[in-house]
C-alpha cells in the first residue's frame, strides 16, 4: 500500500513521545500532526481539516476523557472517525470493551521497536480501507 | 412496536437466562437457535433487528468459533435491514473482541463471567434502537 500523503493524528499527553513517533512516521512517508488530548485534537481537526487516515491516541488521555473521545470520533454521526488506542500494557479484556463500546477501531499495545510500530499501524490502514463504511 | 430478536445460545441454561431478561422487558419478539445451522436458517427466513450470539456453538468443542462465522453472515443482513450483533461469550479472547469490534462492528461484547443484567437488558434496547434508526437509512437509500 502506497503510504504517501496518509495522514495520521497523534494524541499524547507526553512531548517527547509525540515528537519521537512523529519523526519516525514522517521518515516512513506519513503526514503527521499532534495533539496533547483529545479536546486540543478536536481544535486541530478543525484547523487542519478533517481528512486524518487515522487518530491514535493513547490510552490515558482516552481514559481521563471518555466523553471527548465520544465525541471526536462521532462528530459526524454518519462518518466514524477512525481512532486508534494505543495501551502501554496488554490491556485486560474489560478495559478494551469499555473504550471499543465508545466507537474505538482498534486496540494496540505500544511497541518499543519502531519496525513494529509501523507495522502495526500499516495494518490497521490497511485494514480499514479494505473494510467497508457502515458506521 | 416489538422488537425482533434472535437469542443463538448452545447452553439451555443461559439460553433460558437470555430469554428470561427479554422477556421482563416485555418489548420483544423472541427466537431461539441452539445451533449455527438453526441461527443460520432463522436469519435467512426472516429479519431481525437484534442477534445475540454465542461464539462457541458446541460447547464441548473447545475450537468451535462458528458463533464467529455467524457474525460474518450477519454482515450481509446487517446491510439489508440493519441488524445489530451482540456477541456473548465464555470464553474470550481479545483477538476475537477485536475482531467482532472492528470488523463486525458489534455493538457489545460480553463475557458471562462479568454478566450483568441491568446491563444487558439496556444494551439489547440500544441495539434496537439502532437497528430501527439504520433500517430508516437504507429504506430511505433504495
Amino acid at each position: 500500500m502506497n503510504i504517501a500523503n496518509k495522514r495520521i493524528l497523534l494524541i499524547d499527553g507526553r512531548e517527547d513521545w509525540l515528537s519521537r513517533t512523529e519523526a519516525i512516521l514522517r521518515q516512513a512517508g506519513y503526514e503527521v500532526s499532534k495533539a496533547h488530548d483529545c479536546k486540543d485534537a478536536q481544535a486541530v481537526l478543525q484547523r487542519e481539516g478533517n481528512s486524518f487516515d487515522l487518530i491514535v491516541a493513547n490510552q490515558l488521555q482516552v481514559e481521563r476523557a471518555k466523553d471527548a473521545l465520544y465525541d471526536l470520533i462521532w462528530a459526524e454521526p454518519d462518518r466514524r472517525r477512525r481512532v486508534v488506542v494505543l495501551f502501554s500494557t496488554e490491556p485486560t479484556l474489560p478495559r478494551m470493551r469499555e473504550v471499543f463500546k465508545l466507537g474505538v477501531y482498534d486496540c494496540l499495545v505500544k511497541q518499543d521497536e519502531p519496525e513494529r510500530m509501523l507495522e502495526l499501524l500499516r495494518e490497521v490502514i490497511e485494514k480499514q480501507a479494505s473494510a467497508k463504511v457502515t458506521s | 412496536m416489538a422488537y425482533n430478536v434472535l437469542v443463538i445460545e448452545d447452553t439451555p441454561d443461559w439460553r433460558k437466562k437470555l430469554v428470561g431478561y427479554l422477556i421482563e422487558e416485555g418489548e420483544y419478539n423472541i427466537q431461539e437457535a441452539d445451533s449455527y445451522g438453526k441461527a443460520s436458517k432463522l436469519l435467512q427466513k426472516q429479519p431481525f433487528d437484534v442477534a445475540i450470539v454465542d461464539i462457541r456453538l458446541v460447547d464441548w468443542d473447545e475450537r468451535n468459533e462458528q458463533g464467529m462465522q455467524l457474525l460474518r453472515e450477519l454482515d450481509k443482513v446487517a446491510d439489508e435491514n440493519g441488524t445489530q450483533s451482540i456477541v456473548i461469550t465464555g470464553y474470550g479472547t481479545k483477538d476475537r473482541m477485536r475482531e467482532a469490534f472492528r470488523d463486525h462492528q458489534v455493538v457489545d461484547f460480553i463475557e458471562k463471567q462479568r454478566f450483568d443484567p441491568e446491563e444487558f437488558k439496556a444494551t439489547v434496547l440500544k441495539a434496537a434502537e439502532k437497528a430501527f434508526s439504520r433500517r430508516g437509512e437504507i429504506l430511505d437509500r433504495k
